[in-house]
């Protein structure tokens, strides 16, 4: 048996209030609550006579003469307004001007007031503004992340998609201003594949990942340009992004950012000044329909194909396709699809072949030489 | 002040307000908190609705000047008491043989024995003194007090008739009180 539990045999407790009453007489209670009404009138012989002769006259109308207070003795005997006593069981009642000798209480004023909704409804509207506001301004991109981690993982659905949102959206892309059209032109003819350039190899990718983070803002600076020279900056851009592509293990987030070039609003915390520059005016419809031409296109491309091999380590086939894009007489590509092929042959250890394909890059001084010179150091060239 | 924040002061209080400051309000909370108690024991005694009615309006009026008059510590003790002795003279003027208790003194007793049971060689002795209890007794105490049992699932749990159940707390209650009182005695 505890002792802490005996403690409480001989416990004092509040007398019960006519509710308690009248529910224990009638047999409303729970066992708990019965519990508790019962321990005290063990100790309380006020209390338990009067439950007793209230049970014992129920039938004489014993339960109903406790239901409410006399009202009319207090008002008569003590000058308590009636008012006063039917109020203390619902609203605030009225002060008697005199009836109490102390200061008035202060908790009194401004009962009339409503505040628990009005809190609850300034609450709702300040969470819908902070929502609201994170939606366009701190979250920018997590649709169109959402979309292109879509294209990576289910190319075939991204493919169809592309054909048709191509078709669908180059009228809308035309009316941009002239700069851009000539840069869309341009990415139609010779599609996204130069601006995904896939991982590289584990060294590499570490290095370029460090690289990533300082060159963010060189990046913003390359997209700022755009609205002048829309040709040069798609150029610079294909250089840039090959140079800032983090590694093989972000697709989305590189897959997300050659849009840069397009001149659209999706492109990280720069976006919104370009688009002030650049004077475009697009809908956010548009805006959603250009973002999934785009990373369609990226992932319907090629060297994107030939990328995803050499990711998932299959260097044979993406070879081919490499050296497919090599020999295209038709491709302005050659030059990443050749870096690309030299790594392969790297990732299959033919040490000689990409040493071949890289010294060629080297000495036409093509745009990957710098790529190509690197990766010839890290052979110990 | 409103009734409704004098019915959160103790009985004390209440009592203080009305005979040093005349707050009404005050004496009105106390017959909010005890009026169906006051009247509870008169139906009980006087065995009939309206003169119990009657009869608790009375007692308040009463006390309106009792109050005044007499320095009260223990209210509800005293309200009982005063309660009962008026239901007495009701029926002392038909019936003049009347036999009355004095149980007031047992409220008091409550409380002081229940500051005597916090401490841990009087929480010991009750122990054995529920040992010393006749079967029926301690069954029943130790479902109501320690399984917080209701008298009716202490009957349905016993099998024992409700009255029976309700006599044997009260009865045990009683008996380990007269038991931990010797063994005060005994000690000083």
């Amino acid at each position: 048996m505890s002792k802490e539990q005996l403690k409480h045999i001989f416990e004092q407790s509040a007398c019960l209030t006519p509710r308690q009453v009248k529910n224990y007489v009638s047999g409303k209670m729970v066992h708990e609550e019965a519990h508790v009404v019962e321990a005290h009138l063990l100790g309380c012989p006020l209390c338990s006579d009067a439950v007793e002769g209230i049970i014992e006259n129920k039938t004489q109308g014993a339960l109903a003469a406790i239901e409410k207070p006399d009202a009319r003795f207090l008002s008569k005997h003590l000058g308590v307004p009636i008012q006063e006593i039917k109020a203390t069981t619902t609203a605030p009642p009225v002060i008697k001007a005199g009836a109490y000798a102390t200061q008035p209480d202060k908790t009194e004023k401004n009962n009339n007031i409503p505040w628990r909704p009005l809190a609850a409804a300034a609450g709702l509207i300040t969470i819908a503004c902070v929502a609201w506001f994170m939606r366009d301004n701190i979250f920018p991109h997590a649709e169109e992340q959402q979309l292109a981690q879509t294209a990576v993982a289910e190319p075939e659905p991204v493919q169809e998609m592309s054909y048709n949102a191509t078709t669908d959206t180059i009228p809308a892309m035309q009316e941009d201003t002239s700069g851009i059209v000539t840069m869309t032109e341009q990415t139609l003819q010779t599609p996204v594949t130069t601006t995904t350039p896939p991982a590289k190899t584990p060294q590499e990718a570490a290095l370029l990942a460090k690289k990533e983070a300082e060159k963010k803002v060189p990046l913003t600076d390359v997209a700022k340009k755009a609205d002048t020279k829309a040709l040069t900056v798609a150029t610079q851009n294909n250089y840039g992004i090959t140079e800032y592509k983090p590694t093989a293990a972000a697709p989305a987030a590189t897959s997300h950012t050659p849009p840069a070039r397009l001149g659209n609003s999706f492109t990280g915390p720069e976006a919104p000044a370009f688009d002030a520059t650049a004077d475009v005016a697009e809908t956010k419809t548009e805006t959603v329909a250009k973002r999934k031409v785009n990373i369609a296109k990226r992932a319907s491309n090629g060297m994107d194909k030939a990328d995803e091999l050499y990711n998932s380590g299959k260097y044979k086939k993406a070879l081919k396709i490499y050296q497919d894009e090599m020999y295209d007489s038709k491709s302005n590509r050659k030059d990443a699809a050749t870096l690309m092929a030299a790594q392969c042959h790297i990732g299959l250890g033919q040490a000689e072949q990409a040493k071949v394909l890289l010294n060629t890059l080297v000495n036409k001084n093509s745009v990957k030489k710098q790529q190509a010179q690197q990766l010839l150091t890290q052979m110990g060239e | 002040m409103a009734l409704q924040d004098y019915n959160k002061l103790a009985d004390e209080d209440l009592i203080q307000r009305y005979t040093e400051r005349s707050e009404h309000l005050a004496f009105a909370a106390l017959y909010e908190r005890y009026s169906h108690l006051v009247f509870g024991v008169c139906v009980k005694l006087l065995k009939d609705t309206e003169n119990a009615k009657d009869a608790s309006q009375q007692i308040f009026i009463n006390l309106l000047e009792d109050l005044k008059k007499h320095r009260v510590t223990h209210f509800k003790a005293w309200l009982y008491t005063v309660a009962r002795n008026h239901c007495f003279m009701i029926l002392r003027r038909t019936d003049p043989i009347v036999h009355k208790e004095n149980v007031a003194d047992n409220m008091e007793f409550e409380d002081e024995w229940h500051q005597k049971v916090k401490e841990e060689h009087f929480l010991t002795e009750l122990e054995s003194a529920i040992q010393d209890l006749g079967k029926e007794q301690r069954i029943c105490i130790r479902y109501f007090y320690l399984q917080k049992m209701s008298y009716a699932e202490v009957a349905r749990q016993t099998n024992y008739d409700l009255n029976t159940v309700k006599s044997a707390i009260q009865n045990g209650k009683r008996n380990l009180k007269i038991k931990l009182a010797a063994l005060l005695e005994v000690k000083s």
